[in-house]
């Protein structure tokens, strides 16, 4: 009988257990891929292992997903806009934080098979951004812990190309020549320089545009290194110049703000963040932030009209 | 062997099955039909002694056999442990789905239950030694009531986002009742017939929509019907050389459970009259098509059992009822019994029982094991009210044999998923390469073990 429950527990403990997985035929295609502990890379759903309060400290990611529907061509289709940006926090009395966002990636899904090509160096060039949040409602405790709501204090005004007495109400020039128009990206145009490719990723046309977003964003605190929620993100834009073709049109656009998006995401290496500084530098740049593959964490939509065709 | 021996025997199988009880936390098992071998006796052997069982658990085992003992009433109850587990092999990068992704990560462990269950069944014959009518239940006590469906495919992902032993958990979920009778046909010929049933559901829900416009405003009427699904159970025994030798055969159709039915709604604003309509087939508790031969024989301190059944799995029709590619398996068990004196019986066993699941390296992610049982069991006769009394009591080992699973592409490229398709497929086809959030992608092992014990108490008459 002991022989008997000897051979049980041998096969209990050593013999019956699944094993280690096979390695699969599938190689990793993005090298630089981030992995988590797991050995998961981009794996599917959100990061479940950090937990915490965040420190509002070190570098950060800011993303925002703003959808809008368009109406071109007797139809009404989805168009949806990205912002990539690294983003610095920092705590200010009252338990507010404030964040310094610096653009990096603005980015557009394509229309009708024609993308909007807006250059890295536009993003660069555009003048930063600061978000003052509150926690909402007043926090008895920390101010970052898990789950607490953090909501900008004001609405923040970014313009590209254009210089205005009072940013928020002052219609956008229409002219080259209004003197509030200048060459922000440095091409030597005045605006900002944009243009637009077709499928075969050839340019059609350029135009040179004065513009002005008017965002408001509230985010939760899910983990140390991971904020998210929404919020409205309204832009307005006009051509200074258009090399004509789809760029001289203009179409009404009605924003989505109910499915706007926005996320904080730890970048540094800090409290179980990923860790995007690939030279050991001390700092994460815009290239080694556009060159991350952040597919864990951040998951774009895709155009869906029939959003815009609900009745 | 003496009195104090025996005891030491049947102390350490009681330890056991206590040991069993004190492992149990929700995830326990019980279901035995054609899991474990069926009532204390057969379970204590692995599954085997099949033409050695005589009273009501023969119902389900083989009915022939039944006119070879007296009258029974009883009841039992079993337990265990469930450490059955699997591993996934870590994601590579590029490969993700564009478009939302599930709030769920990806987990290492499945929702795989195992509830304890309760055995009850009587015999008797009306006085008639030729003439056995019986009947048995076995209701499942954790989880009655329980059955849960999965996708085995890519599609779980945005559910669970793992793998389920759905097989198992399928056999081991539903209540089951079994009527049956024997006919001794000529001194050494015995036939024997029954019927499992198991419920089934039909439920039609009825939508009523006041607004097209506004989906949040819904009324809803539901029809719903309890049924019996039925398998037919047929048995012969032979009995031989002063019925030291019996052989036989028995034949148990296959059985599932179904929830069937359809969705319909009314939507004001539009033209059609019922312009949603969902239908509902799902299949559960899965039991395949078995046919056995058994052999028994009566030496003279010995009662041993070879039995040997064959499985019709490659009929087994998955949560969605659909065939899943599954093949037929043969299971085996062998165990013997020894009388000490005349009150203890001990009893042991070894079993295999094959997977009928292939190396999964296409689309679905059906996890199962080949398994190996090693029984040990005991009873204790006596007597009380002028009848005889029976102890079983049985603690049983299966251990998985590990295997893994890994994924693979056809030459000509990953298809597009859809209704039909088996291979790997892709789920975004429009973006170049393969994407895909499969949960079992691109591999997995699983392995463990599982312990199951029990007693069961019998009034033979």
């Amino acid at each position: 009988m002991r022989y008997t429950v000897c051979v049980l527990l041998i096969l209990a403990l050593f013999g019956c257990g699944p094993g280690t997985p096979p390695k699969g035929n599938f190689p990793s295609l993005r090298p630089d891929a981030l992995v988590d502990a797991s050995g998961d890379v981009a794996d599917s759903g959100p990061d479940t292992t950090v937990k915490g309060t965040m420190h509002p400290d070190g570098t950060w990611l800011f993303w925002n997903e703003t959808p809008s529907c368009i109406n071109a061509l007797n139809t009404r289709i989805e168009g949806i806009s990205w912002g990539l940006s690294l983003a610095w926090p920092v705590m200010l009395p009252d338990k507010r934080i404030s964040w310094v966002i610096h653009g990096c990636r603005f980015s557009q899904a394509p229309l009708f098979g024609v993308k909007t090509v807006i250059p890295d160096h536009f993003a660069e060039s555009s003048p930063d951004r600061i978000f003052d949040m509150t926690a909402t409602p007043a926090p008895k405790g920390n101010a970052c812990a898990q789950g607490t709501v953090l909501k900008q204090d004001a609405p923040s005004v970014q313009l590209w190309g254009v210089k205005m007495a009072d940013p928020m109400h002052d219609p956008l020039p229409t002219s080259a020549d209004d003197p509030r128009v200048w060459d922000m990206d440095g091409d030597g145009h005045p605006g900002g320089t944009i243009w637009a490719e077709g499928p075969n990723g050839k340019k059609i046309c350029e135009l040179w545009i004065v513009h002005r977003t008017v965002s408001q964003w509230t985010v939760t605190v899910k983990n140390a290194i991971l904020l998210e929620g929404g919020g409205t993100n309204a832009s307005e834009q006009n051509f200074v110049y258009a090399s004509g073709g789809i760029c001289a049109s203009k179409s009404k656009v009605d924003f989505m703000d109910n499915l706007n998006r926005a996320v904080f995401l730890r970048i540094d290496g800090k409290d179980g963040a990923p860790n995007l500084d690939r030279n050991h530098d001390g700092k994460v740049t815009c290239d080694e932030l556009r060159a991350a593959d952040l597919g864990k964490w951040i998951k774009p939509s895709s155009p869906d009209d029939n959003k815009c065709n609900k009745k | 062997m003496d009195i104090h021996r025996n005891r030491s025997i049947f102390t350490f199988m009681l330890t056991a099955m206590v040991l069993g009880f004190v492992f149990w936390t929700h995830d326990t098992t019980a279901q035995p039909l054609g899991t474990f071998g069926f009532g204390g006796r057969s379970a204590g052997m692995a599954g085997a002694g099949v033409e050695l069982i005589n009273d009501f658990d023969a119902v389900y085992l083989s009915p022939s056999t039944m006119v070879y003992g007296k009258s029974s009433v009883g009841v039992g109850f079993m337990w265990g442990v469930n450490a059955m587990r699997f591993r996934l092999s870590p994601r590579p990068s590029g490969y993700d789905v564009p478009g939302p992704q599930p709030e769920q990560a990806r987990t290492q462990s499945g929702s795989f239950k195992y509830p304890a269950g309760l055995m009850v069944g009587g015999s008797t014959g009306f006085g008639l030694d030729w003439l056995r009518l019986g009947v048995l239940a076995y209701i499942p006590l954790g989880g009655f009531g329980k059955e849960y469906t999965y996708y085995a495919d890519e599609r779980e992902r945005f559910f669970s986002n793992t793998l389920h032993y759905q097989l198992l958990e399928d056999q081991l979920s539903g209540m089951w009742i079994i009527v049956g009778m024997a006919f001794k046909v000529l001194p050494y010929l015995s036939l024997g017939g029954g019927m499992a049933f198991i419920p089934s559901t039909s439920a039609d829900s009825l939508l009523y929509m006041p607004n097209a416009a506004d989906d949040s405003t819904r009324e809803i009427n539901l029809r719903s019907k309890t049924k019996l699904a039925t398998a037919a159970i047929a048995s012969i025994t032979v009995s031989l050389l002063h019925q030291r030798l019996r052989l036989g055969g028995y034949f148990r159709d296959q059985l599932c459970m179904r929830i069937q039915g359809a969705t319909s709604g009314w939507m004001a604003g539009t033209n059609k009259l019922y312009p949603i309509n969902q239908p509902v087939d799902f299949v559960t508790s899965y039991s395949p098509r078995q046919v056995g031969v058994s052999a028994a024989m009566r030496l003279k301190r010995v009662r041993a059992s070879l039995d040997i059944s064959w499985q019709q799995w490659s009929r087994y029709l998955d949560n969605h009822d659909k065939r899943a590619g599954f093949h037929d398996t043969v299971n085996a068990s062998l165990g013997a019994e020894v009388p000490l004196g005349k009150a203890w019986v001990v009893r042991t066993g070894v079993g295999y029982r094959q997977s009928p699941v292939p190396e999964q390296t296409g689309r679905t992610n059906f996890v199962d094991n080949d398994m190996l049982a090693i029984a040990v069991g005991g009873q204790y006769s006596f007597n009380w009210l002028k009848q005889t009394l029976q102890i079983q009591i049985f603690f049983q080992f299966q251990g998985a044999l590990r295997r893994s699973n890994t994924k693979k592409v056809p030459k000509q490229g990953a298809p597009a998923c859809g209704p039909g398709v088996t291979d790997l497929c892709d789920e975004s086809p429009s973006t170049p390469g393969l994407q895909t959030g499969n949960p079992g992608f691109p591999g997995y092992s699983s392995g463990g073990w599982l312990i199951v014990s029990g007693i069961e108490v019998i009034a033979r008459f």
